[in-house]
């Protein structure tokens, strides 16, 4: 029945598959649950594997930046030490940069991550 | 220099008829040569005399050959190179590939990876614990002597290890020093990165210089925690290599952090566009395409939003 199911039903499947990553890490934005953050990269690891085809490290980068973003913005207040200035200005600048090179070190840790799991991959 | 010298960016191939293809890998220029032109240039190092050189060239064969190397392009006859204006490079060191230079690069890279991250991530932590505390005693002198210490060992120490991370991998490192480009200061490390072939040790040796900042942070805090911070030096230092590291690891083209990224994807060359689907990658089925056309969407707005965000930063920290 499950069989029949997934594969009638193959191309809503794996749209749920690929978003729901990216869906987990917003919700535990706005919802507050911790544990749906390592729940969100199990998930993009999952969708990575079965949707990879030989490019996990491009798949990973898609829905990785996505998925990250939520994340980020929940640490941010921990970092709130190195970007919070009493200029409004400032602080926006600061918060857009800390936020960035915060992303673009889980992007790479990621990355890294991905590549040391699947060696053999397509170049570009 | 008394006399002159060879390019160190030069690369030397035998050929199937005995004369050698010599390519400068900085300029492009590249010509063939004989065996006795060769020796002969190999051995120009700024301190010997080419007449002394011994080879079956006549004086006159000299003359006329450093003439045409000069014309190519493969001599130089000081130490500063001036690329365009403002920009110049001063050539500070030439390794020579020894064995003890090997075994050292070895060993430097080989503790660099296992340490920075427990260092950075203790220094983390006792900043987390004590950062009340950390401030204590700040003082100007102490910023600025901070400043300049870790301007200097940040930059340097970052240069070294992907120099020694390049050593280690077995690639040729051609030259290091500090230089001006358009009239702001930093130091370079020349390597023979057309050759590197495995993707994974093209990362290892970007991400080398990366792992040094970091574990300079971690080393200021630490010592800022443990014996306070010398009147903000030592946090002064760690602030300043942070700043150094993580804005390096944005995907900011011609930054260390994408072109470790655009080697962890697996592109082939590290052009401004690294995904652009090639004639193979039109091939591909829809599905492949669509991703890699987010993935362009994304590369190319993290390139115009990054640089902006990063020089406003800059501008008003000036400010």
């Amino acid at each position: 029945m499950w069989r029949c199911f997934f594969n009638e039903n193959k191309k809503t499947v794996r749209a749920l598959l690929v978003a729901a990553p990216i869906v987990c890490a917003w919700i535990s934005l706005v919802c507050y649950p911790r544990w749906l953050i390592p729940l969100a990269i199990a998930l993009l690891f999952a969708a990575v594997m079965l949707y990879g085809d030989r490019r996990e490290n491009l798949w990973m980068f898609v829905l990785s930046v996505p998925a990250l973003i939520p994340v980020c913005i929940r640490a941010m207040p921990y970092l709130e030490y190195v970007w919070s200035y009493d200029n409004f200005f400032v602080n926006m600048l600061m918060y857009a940069f800390v936020f960035f090179t915060l992303m673009s070190i889980l992007v790479l840790i990621l990355q890294y991550v991905t590549r040391l799991i699947w060696k053999k991959q397509r170049t570009w | 220099m008394q006399y002159p010298m060879a390019a160190t960016t030069l690369l030397y191939r035998k050929q199937p008829d005995g004369k050698y293809r010599v390519k400068d890998v900085y300029t492009g220029n590249s010509c063939t040569m004989t065996l006795s032109l060769v020796r002969l240039l190999r051995r120009l190092d700024g301190k010997t005399d080419p007449y002394s050189v011994p080879t079956d060239l006549t004086q006159e064969d000299i003359d006329t050959s450093l003439q045409d190397l000069a014309e190519i392009g493969f001599l130089r006859t000081s130490r500063v190179f001036e690329k365009f204006i403002g920009t110049f490079i001063y050539t500070l060191w030439i390794p020579k590939m020894t064995k003890k230079l090997r075994i050292a690069a070895r060993y430097y890279d080989r503790i660099l990876k296992c340490i920075w991250l427990p260092v950075l991530a203790l220094g983390v932590w006792l900043f987390f614990c004590k950062k009340d505390d950390m401030f204590d005693g700040y003082s100007t002198l102490g910023f600025i002597t901070g400043w300049i210490a870790a301007m200097t060992a940040g930059i340097f120490l970052h240069e070294l290890s992907h120099a020694m991370a390049a050593v280690a991998c077995g690639v040729r490192v051609f030259e290091g020093g500090v230089l001006i480009e358009c009239f702001m200061p930093g130091a370079y490390v020349m390597l023979d990165e057309e050759h590197i072939r495995c993707p994974r040790d093209k990362v290892h040796i970007y991400a080398a210089g990366i792992q040094m900042n970091y574990l300079l942070t971690g080393l200021g805090l630490v010592i800022t925690g443990t014996f306070g911070s010398l009147g903000g030096f030592w946090i002064t230092f760690s602030m300043i290599n942070l700043l150094l590291a993580a804005p390096n690891a944005l995907f900011i083209y011609g930054l260390d952090g994408y072109k470790i990224l655009v080697n962890l994807l697996g592109k082939k060359d590290e052009g401004l566009f690294p995904l652009l689907p090639r004639s193979t990658a039109r091939k591909t089925d829809r599905r492949t395409r669509a991703v890699s056309m987010t993935a362009n969407i994304m590369i190319l707005i993290w390139q115009i939003a990054l640089p902006i965000i990063l020089i406003c930063n800059v501008a008003v920290f000036f400010q």
